[in-house]
């Protein structure tokens, strides 16, 4: 029989959705230092509350829910699915005290979309923004990409409860022998990358005339959304912005980085370079980008609308990229995207469905499970070609060789198919508010994905019961849906006592 | 009467470039004012962007921003860039429009030819509310004093459900 609910679950979930609460506490002092730098002192009197309010609510929590026993896996599940929730409602109040949000609802729209890595903005004024806020606003993406909860692994949990919390943030991969050490490494990589990234795009932007300290600034940022897959920029125009070729093409390096398996990361770093070239995850991505490249190809054939091929590229292929990797940056408005051609639409479409590498900062179904699929049909199609006694075994090299199981190919198909439920669930959502059903499609895969790409239905005038609802499909598709199932369960179960 | 129904063509054509833009309009509809002359009115943000023969600044009017190609003479002109705590340079540009500008690898863009301050732009001062100062500070003494409280108990005893 399986065990229900009991006041235990209630107080151990307290106790470290408390420690979530002084962590998220923690980090906004950052964004302080930041307004006091820049002297931006209503910047740092938002963020003060904000921390009080957070410090607050988790001595509060953790006083009444004191140290528990070790977590079990539902347990484990519920804090991850609750924190992105909590994390979410705390970090929306200094966006909110800052003025540029219509609504509080629009200022979590705002920080849900950082934290799932979206990139979809509600925000006004923006090139008006404090460098503090505009900072909070990408250190969530930053946060959110490596997990909410991995940055709390470092500092606040115990080696069993760790792996239990690990897993509920849609992450499977212990990189190294347990999953603290495997945080710390995905947090090392980050860094690593983040200060090479952000001298790089600093760089770029210094050739361009910026003085170092807005150059590193807006390095900072970009590197930040970028590396994270989240596509938010310091200014309205995203990337449109910095007017260069050259940067365009250090962001598509950057997010093709992020998108790729901390797992290929660690190998690089360990010196096995030939895991990028073996690795069937790398091979499938590459695939499908080649594919869905190839559909927005034959959706432009006879209908090019641009002045020279290099401009073609420029902006097709940032924005397939951009849709795969599901960063969501943007060289065009979503205006000129609204024009392309339909099947060009549902080549973006399909590539932000599919999305990026398993435990990277990328959204979507993941290439990882397109490719066990294709594994999986290869192998039942060779089943049938030999005698029925015969056994059958097909693998694929991901860091090891990994031979296929019918568990392995089912919980995919599982997550695939509540993916694309999700996917379809906004799109009829949109329809009914009077949004054509291709939009719909594109916006709603473009949250649950986790990319961030707008089509121009993404804006403050937009229905409150569409925001809610993409925060939703924001927050599910992050988390790939387990944690938040065992979560709908708990508040049912704790509603009914 | 041909001269008059002339000079009416060309009143009425300067009339119409005349009368400035906005620029959600040239970007929802770019291909009707693409390879036009048009004027726009804005607020200059952010930085300036050097490049070969010119510079790019961008420019923000009722929420939407472009790009604008501006001759290097034309730098000295620019005072303010807008951002937090500066309100940045009004100005009234005339320019070609280009849907997909050839000469910047297919960038939407006006080509600036015509450059004038409407307005200079200024620091502004900071916004502090003094209902937002005291709320501040009030939660925080309360907080703090419910932390330290809280503490204290948890020093002393056992917190309230398991005694």
């Amino acid at each position: 029989m399986i065990p229900d609910f009991s006041k235990d679950d209630i107080t151990v979930v307290s106790h470290y959705i408390g420690k979530i609460f002084v962590a998220l506490g923690i980090i906004q002092i950052l964004p302080i230092v930041i307004g006091l730098i820049c002297l931006e002192i209503a910047a740092v009197v938002d963020f003060f509350i904000s921390i009080i309010t957070c410090l607050s609510f988790g001595s509060i929590l953790l006083y009444f829910s004191p140290s528990p026993q070790e977590l079990n896996w539902r347990q484990g599940m519920i804090i991850v699915a609750l924190s992105w929730f909590v994390a979410m409602f705390v970090s929306a109040l200094p966006l909110y005290l800052s003025g540029h949000f219509e609504c509080f609802l629009d200022a979590c729209f705002e920080s849900m979309s950082a934290y799932a890595t979206t990139g979809l903005i509600l925000i006004q004024d923006l090139d008006h923004l404090s460098h503090a806020h505009n900072i909070w606003r990408h250190l969530m993406c930053f946060i959110g990409g490596q997990g909410i909860i991995l940055v709390a692994l470092v500092f606040f949990f115990r080696g069993g409860d760790a792996l239990r919390i690990y897993i509920g943030e849609a992450r499977d991969d212990k990189i190294l022998p347990n999953s603290i050490t495997t945080a710390k490494f995905i947090w090392m990589v980050s860094f690593t990358y983040l200060l090479i990234g952000s001298l790089l795009l600093a760089c770029v932007l210094m050739f361009h005339g910026l003085p170092f300290p807005r150059a590193i600034f807006h390095g900072l940022c970009i590197f930040m959304a970028g590396w994270d897959t989240a596509g938010f920029a310091p200014q309205s125009l995203n990337i449109l912005y910095y007017h260069s070729f050259v940067f365009e093409l250090v962001t598509i390096i950057i997010v093709l980085l992020g998108a790729t398996s901390f797992g290929v990361h660690y190998a690089v770093w360990t010196g096995k370079y030939r895991e990028l070239k073996e690795d069937f995850e790398v091979k499938i991505l590459m695939f499908t980008i080649f594919m869905t490249y190839l559909v927005v190809l034959i959706g432009f054939s006879g209908n090019i609308d641009f002045v020279d091929p290099v401009s073609f590229f420029r902006y097709t292929f940032y924005q397939l990229i951009s849709g795969h990797t599901g960063v969501g940056y943007s060289n065009i408005y979503s205006s000129q995207l609204s024009k392309w051609p339909e099947l060009a639409i549902i080549g973006v479409i399909i590539a932000m469905g599919i999305g990026g590498c398993m435990n990277s900062t990328a959204g979507g179904i993941k290439v990882f499970r397109i490719g066990l699929f294709y594994k999986s049909m290869k192998r039942d199609i060779r089943k049938l070609s030999y005698p029925e006694s015969s056994y059958i075994r097909e693998y694929f090299h991901h860091q090891r060789e990994i031979s296929i199981d019918d568990n392995m190919v089912k919980t995919a198909m599982v997550i695939t198919i509540c993916y694309i439920l999700l996917y379809f669930s906004g799109a009829l959502v949109g329809t009914f508010f009077g949004y054509g059903f291709l939009p719909s499609l594109f916006e709603s895969v473009s949250a649950s994905a986790n990319v961030g790409l707008s089509i121009g239905i993404t804006n403050t005038s937009m229905p409150v019961f569409m925001k809610m609802w993409y925060i939703f499909q924001m927050w599910a598709g992050r988390l790939e849906f387990f944690a938040i199932f065992i979560l709908v369960r708990f508040l049912v179960k704790t509603v009914k006592r | 009467m041909k001269i008059i129904w002339n000079t009416l063509l060309v009143l009425l054509l300067l009339s119409a470039i005349s009368k400035a833009q906005t620029l959600k309009a040239l970007i929802s509809s770019p291909d009707m004012f693409d390879g036009k002359v048009v004027i726009v009115q804005g607020e200059l943000i952010g930085d300036i962007f050097s490049s070969r023969d010119g510079f790019w600044v961008n420019i923000l009017d009722s929420g939407t921003a472009i790009g604008l190609w501006v001759p290097e003479s034309e730098k000295n002109k620019i005072k303010f860039l807008g951002r937090y705590g500066i309100e940045g340079d009004y100005v009234k540009i005339t320019g070609i429009f280009h849907k997909q500008c050839v000469q910047h690898a297919g960038d939407m863009d006006i080509h600036v030819s015509c450059f004038e301050i409407i307005k200079r732009g200024s620091y502004k001062k900071e916004q502090l509310p003094l209902e937002k100062i005291i709320f501040a500070f009030s939660l925080g003494i309360v907080s703090l004093a419910a932390i330290g409280i809280l503490h204290l108990l948890s020093h002393k005893g056992s917190p309230p459900h398991n005694q």
